[in-house]
């Protein structure tokens, strides 16, 4: 079974309208960690999943799936 | 500088100044990396090829600003390194993507020794006894080399 984690924090940001420096300021991180972790270069620990979803007031099962592909 | 145009610079973040502080050491860790190997490099080509003159003149050009570089590194790191409250701690990043960086370099810079320590393993003695003064400089060379250069790679533009 090939199990990928995607993500949809692009989207997420798209839509209230963030840039990833904005999304990084916010919760603490460089936009480096964003970006990486937007195209899955790099699996963020739970402490940024959780952050992230708090900051867009969602869950962190509506930012990141496996796209079992 | 008036108070206008101070306003209008952002204040960086300790993630981002960690980010920064970062890639200058990588930058500086490859520098002074070359400057070890270039002993055991130069004693190679000097050896082997006709190419010594043009490795010295080589070595001029790039030697030269490299350490005007470092210079200007060593000074402004330690006076970021003070501004940056988490990096009084020796090398402690907050940021996840710096801490995470920092880890597969390290890999990388041991690898880079035990990579040394099998070609040891494989090259003739001629050249083992050529290169016997140059040990230290060629270990430390390397691992700051790999150390420096994989810093580089992973902060690098294109990779996001």
């Amino acid at each position: 079974m090939n199990r990928e984690l995607d993500n949809n924090i692009a989207k997420f940001r798209a839509k209230h309208k963030l840039s990833q420096q904005d999304l990084a300021d916010a919760i603490g991180v460089s936009r480096k960690t964003i970006s990486t972790v937007e195209t899955g270069r790099f699996t963020p620990s739970v402490v940024i999943a959780l952050s992230i979803a708090q900051h867009f007031e969602t869950t962190v099962e509506s930012l990141f799936y496996f796209d079992e592909g | 500088m008036n108070k206008s145009t101070e306003m209008e610079i952002p204040k960086l973040s300790v993630a981002e100044q960690e980010f920064r502080l970062l890639k200058r050491n990588a930058l500086v860790s490859l520098l002074v990396g070359i400057g070890f190997l270039s002993g055991p490099i130069y004693t190679l080509i000097e050896q082997y090829t006709q190419w010594a003159d043009t490795a010295i003149k080589i070595s001029y050009w790039i030697g030269i600003p490299s350490v005007i570089y470092i210079f200007y590194a060593a000074i402004s790191l330690v006076v970021d390194s003070w501004k940056i409250e988490g990096m009084r701690k020796v090398a402690s990043f907050e940021d996840e993507y710096s801490v995470h960086v920092a880890s597969v370099a390290n890999s990388s810079a041991l690898s880079a020794v035990l990579l040394i320590g099998l070609i040891s393993n494989f090259v003739t003695d001629e050249i083992l006894t050529l290169l016997g003064s140059y040990m230290f400089e060629l270990i430390f060379g390397s691992v700051l080399t790999a150390y420096g250069a994989t810093i580089l790679l992973l902060l690098r533009e294109d990779n996001e």
